[in-house]
This record gives C-alpha cells, structure tokens and sequence, in this order.
C-alpha cells in the first residue's frame, strides 16, 4: 500500500520528476532571507520564505528530484522531507506562474 | 533615429516652453507655446535643476486627427521596448541620447488636456528610467518634508493627510520621487478626485522625502517600522509601472529598496480623527 504524504503527494508522484525553470515574465529579489516575486502579466506580488526563495533560484530546468537533493545538502533535512518541500513549493510556483514546466 | 537622437543640439524649432514636472525637466519644442492645463500648472516647478535632472528636449506636432480619442481616460500604455508612449490625444517616440538625457518626438491633438495626459506619461516613464518612481499617494508638507500616506484605495490615505494639523496638503493622488546621495526628493503630481484648494500651496516645490507611511484602518494609533520585504510589497503595490518589462520591474524593486534605505517606511494603525503630526515628527 501507498501512504500519501501530508501534502496529498505520493513518493513517486509524477510531479517529482517534472522539470520547471522560472518565468521570463517575473521580478525576484531576495531581501533579508525571504523572496519577493512579482508575476508581471498578473501584476501580484508574493514573499517566499527562504526555503520557497531557493527552490525557485534551484529551478533552472531541473527536474523536483533533482531540486530536492540540493536542498538536502544544504538545509540538512531528511531526503523524503526534502522531496516533499520541493514538490510543494514546486505545486505552488507553477499555479503563481512563477515557474513553468519545461519537461517536454 | 538618429536625426531625432540630435534634436538637442541641432533641433531649429525655437524652444517653446522649459518647464519642470514630476521631477524631470522638459523643453517642449513647438511653433507656438502650448497651453497646460491648469491642475498640470499647479505642478510645474522651475526649469533650473542641477545636471543629475532627468532631462527631454521634446519636439511636438499638433495633430488633429488625434482629437477624437476618448476623453477622461487616463490610460497610458508603451510599446514592449518601452520607447513608444501612448496617451489620450497623445503619441510618442523617446530615444536616450547619454546619461540622464532624452530625445523625444510627439504628436499631440491640439487640447490642453491631451498634452497634460503627455506630460505625465513623459515624465513618468523618464523617472523611471533614471531611477525614480510615481507613486501612489495622499502627501502632506510638514516641517519642510513631505510625508507620504500610501495604500489600496479605501484604505484612509486621504483621510490620515487630512490629520496632519500644522501640515499643508503637498498633493492628493501622486507624487514623483526621485532619489539623490542620501534621501529622496517629492514633488507634486496633477490627479485626484478630490482636488484641495490648499495643495496649491506646494506649488512649484520639491520637498525632501520625510517618511512613507503604509496606512491601515485600526481602533487605536500604532506605528511600526516594516521590514525589508514588507516595504517592499508595500511600496510596489503604490508604483505606477509604465513600462511592463522584467528589466523594468526589477528596476522598480531596486528602487523601492534604494527609498527604503533613505527613509523611513511605517504600517501606521490609525483611527479617524487621530491627530497624527507629532507621529510623523517622530519618524526619525
């Protein structure tokens, strides 16, 4: 049997292996640890807190999984909460339009 | 191109009018002097800013056939390169000629209101360019400053201004902002749907940036500094953007961060009928 996570999200949910890039269409400054984004052709604003902020720096066409690694190794978090961060963080950007999917 | 990138040096058009608006300094080149409206020269200051000014020499045309556009409307769209301004009544072409200077060629239909709609694309978009901003808000002149009550609509801007006793309304909708050395210059912009009588005492002023206050409806007066990232959100929310560009965008927040560097920027919790003077004396 298959256990979902708390994010609703399976291990080996298929958007681990999507591979996202940030929009051309957005502005992004880090200040003091947390991320502000601004989506222009929606013209909204978001924070991103500081783990939120580096999936979105990660996200330059690698894929969730490969994200999640590299926020193990420098958050010093378990493997499978840095995959589940990385999927949720990754769910988010898409739906903000600050990240597109570029799997294909 | 580039007989309109030299029009200021060779331009033969005698130099109609030289004015300051929104803190960018415009020499309109036309046959015969045009007429401003007069909310617009309310806000004109004198044409004698220091080198660092932005700066357009503007070659206008009047053209007729622009006359049919809608009135009322305050709608100002650039093209994606952000070199082609477009106004009601108004077309226009802006080339950088170096440093903070702009060469510009604009067709106008020939009314005071098309050419005050102009001006304030003009200037804002050249603002921008160098690094200022238009802003969202109700100011007040205290004490030689201006304080700036930025928010959404409804959230009391005009109203917190109107509780700055001592203070002179500085302008009711907008104000340009520009950043020098170590603080950052207002001044007055046309606009607003309740124009004061009063705000036509800062006329012809730039005024040193006192404080930004994001102004939040609450029972009792508090103050709090914001954070970086607070400002941030806070002041971008008030930015007109005239160009829609990541470049631009990132120059806006850049700016924004620059303002927030310079001056203080509060949430103040305020209620009707506080009076708030002393709160923005004790800003700094």
């Amino acid at each position: 049997m298959t256990v979902d996570d708390e994010d609703g999200m399976k291990p080996d949910d298929p958007i681990h292996r999507l591979r996202v890039r940030q929009s051309p269409r957005l502005a992004a400054r880090l200040v003091e640890g947390k991320g502000v984004v601004i989506v222009l052709d929606r013209q909204e604003l978001h924070t991103l807190n500081g783990v939120g902020m580096r999936v979105f720096e990660l996200a330059e066409g690698r894929s969730v999984s490969e994200i999640a690694r590299a926020l193990t190794a420098e958050f010093e978090v378990s493997d499978e909460q840095a995959l589940r961060d990385a999927g949720h963080f990754v769910r988010e950007l898409l739906e903000l339009g600050a990240l597109e999917d570029v799997s294909v | 191109m580039s007989s309109l990138a030299n029009h200021e040096s060779a331009h033969s058009r005698p130099i109609a009018q030289r004015i300051g608006f929104g803190g960018v300094e415009i020499e309109l080149l036309a046959s015969k002097p045009p007429v401003l409206p007069k909310g617009h020269l309310d806000c004109l200051e004198r044409a004698d800013a220091g080198g660092a000014t932005p700066r357009v020499v503007c070659s206008l045309h009047m053209d007729a056939s622009l006359l049919g556009e809608r009135a009322g409307s305050r709608k100002i769209s650039l093209s994606a390169a952000g070199d082609r301004l477009k106004t009601p009544g108004g077309r226009l072409r802006l080339v950088p000629t170096g440093g903070c200077r702009w060469a510009a060629s604009a067709r106008v239909a020939p009314s005071s209101t098309a050419l005050g709609a102009l001006l304030e694309g003009l200037s804002a978009s050249v603002l921008e360019r160098a690094g200022g901003f238009v802003v969202h808000a109700a100011a007040v002149e205290l004490d030689q400053k201006a304080f700036l009550f930025i928010g959404p609509s409804g959230a009391g801007k005009s109203t917190a201004a109107s509780q700055v006793f001592g203070g002179q309304s500085f302008s009711v909708d907008r104000v340009a902002v520009s950043l020098t050395g170590d603080g950052a210059e207002a001044w007055a912009l046309p606009g607003g749907n309740r124009p004061q009588k009063e705000s036509t005492r800062a006329v012809n002023r730039r005024l040193p940036v006192g404080g930004v206050l994001r102004v939040v409806q609450a029972p009792l007066l508090r103050v709090r500094r914001l954070s970086a990232s607070e400002a941030l959100l806070s002041l971008r929310e008030s930015l007109f953007a005239t160009i829609n560009s990541p470049a631009a965008e990132q120059r806006r927040l850049d700016a924004a961060l620059r303002l927030y560097a310079r001056v203080p920027v509060v949430r103040l919790e305020t209620a009707l009928r506080v009076p708030l003077a002393q709160t923005l004396r004790e800003l700094h």
